[in-house]
């Protein structure tokens, strides 16, 4: 399992969704300035119930993070990122077991690992598929990072 | 888990109504002269349709019968014909009780070791006619690569915890 230096989870509140392809935008994190990406993870409504700071938003379905796309830039303007589906960023397993749903644990696997780009979040993005209109749905996505100015190593 | 360095989302057209059996990958402008790491394919119900054109992705059955093959800039083919199942990574799995639904969640991507792929002389082969008589279908396909303007460094990709 990869070193945990920093993480900061992220919400993005999705006001609207509009059949057919939305797009949104990251917003401005204080933390995540000036920063080495080491790794992502995204999350659905099954593996994270509640959303963050508040709980009046439901976190995405299973089948809305299918229809997700993330797209990130660095900092020199490089999309390291171009479509990458949401999906490959879920690595936890919750699987049901034969008897009753309660009782199957929550393992969580690995992150996928970046390779510490310096990502420049306000100019990166999240694209939705969605096949009809929905409100008020939020994406969580976790990014473990370093601060380049003062974790030297 | 290996290092996701650039990620480049592909997708490959699968015509109403064709007869055809072998579909070009297309040429994509970022990944000319590129080095891959990793491949990852998907259908529909890994992801139901693709961000590119919003069609919707081939279904388990064309992807069972999809055959990959990739050719170097040199003109051969270092992969040839490989099945697409070999390609697909991410757990979806039933329970026994097909009401309770299971998590979807990425193992990780097949690695390669860096070759150069010319994109436009490589191909999807299938068995069989599997287009839709109505609509258009994709193939999508994940791409993982550098290119001569990554300044990492030049070692493997696997996890070095």
């Amino acid at each position: 399992m990869q070193n945990i230096i920093r993480k900061e989870t992220v919400s993005i509140h999705c006001k609207e969704l509009f059949a057919g392809v939305n797009k949104f935008m990251f917003p401005d994190n204080e933390n995540l300035r000036n920063i080495k990406l080491l790794a992502i993870q995204s999350y659905y409504d099954t593996i994270l119930t509640n959303g963050i700071p508040s709980n009046e938003f439901t976190l995405i379905s299973k089948e809305q993070l299918q229809n997700s796309f993330l797209t990130c830039y660095d900092c020199d303007g490089v999309q390291f990122l171009n479509k990458a589906p949401l999906i490959i960023f879920q690595t936890i397993q919750i699987n049901a077991d034969i008897t009753k749903l309660e009782k199957n644990g929550i393992v969580e696997r690995d992150a996928k690992i970046l390779n510490c780009q310096k990502l420049d979040l306000q100019n990166s993005y999240v694209e939705i598929f969605s096949a009809a209109p929905a409100r008020d749905l939020l994406i969580v996505i976790d990014f473990y990072y370093l601060r380049i100015d003062i974790d030297k190593k | 888990m290996k290092r996701i360095v650039k990620h480049e989302l592909i997708e490959v057209v699968i015509p109403a109504a064709s007869n055809a059996t072998r579909f070009s990958l297309p040429d994509a402008q970022n990944l000319r002269n590129t080095q891959i790491w990793g491949l990852q394919v998907y259908y529909s119900q890994i992801i139901p349709n693709s961000i590119i054109s919003a069609k919707k992705t081939i279904t388990k059955t064309i992807f069972q019968q999809s055959f990959l093959t990739l050719q170097g800039y040199s003109g051969r083919e270092f992969l040839k014909q490989s099945p697409f199942p070999i390609f697909q990574t991410i757990e979806n799995n039933l329970s026994q009780f097909a009401e309770i639904e299971c998590s979807e969640q990425e193992k990780d991507f097949k690695n390669f070791v860096g070759q150069r792929i010319n994109y436009p002389k490589s191909y999807i082969d299938t068995v069989n006619i599997v287009s839709d008589p109505l609509v258009d279908l994709v193939y999508l396909i994940s791409i993982y690569y550098t290119d001569n303007n990554d300044n990492f460094s030049k070692e493997t990709f696997d996890n070095k915890n």
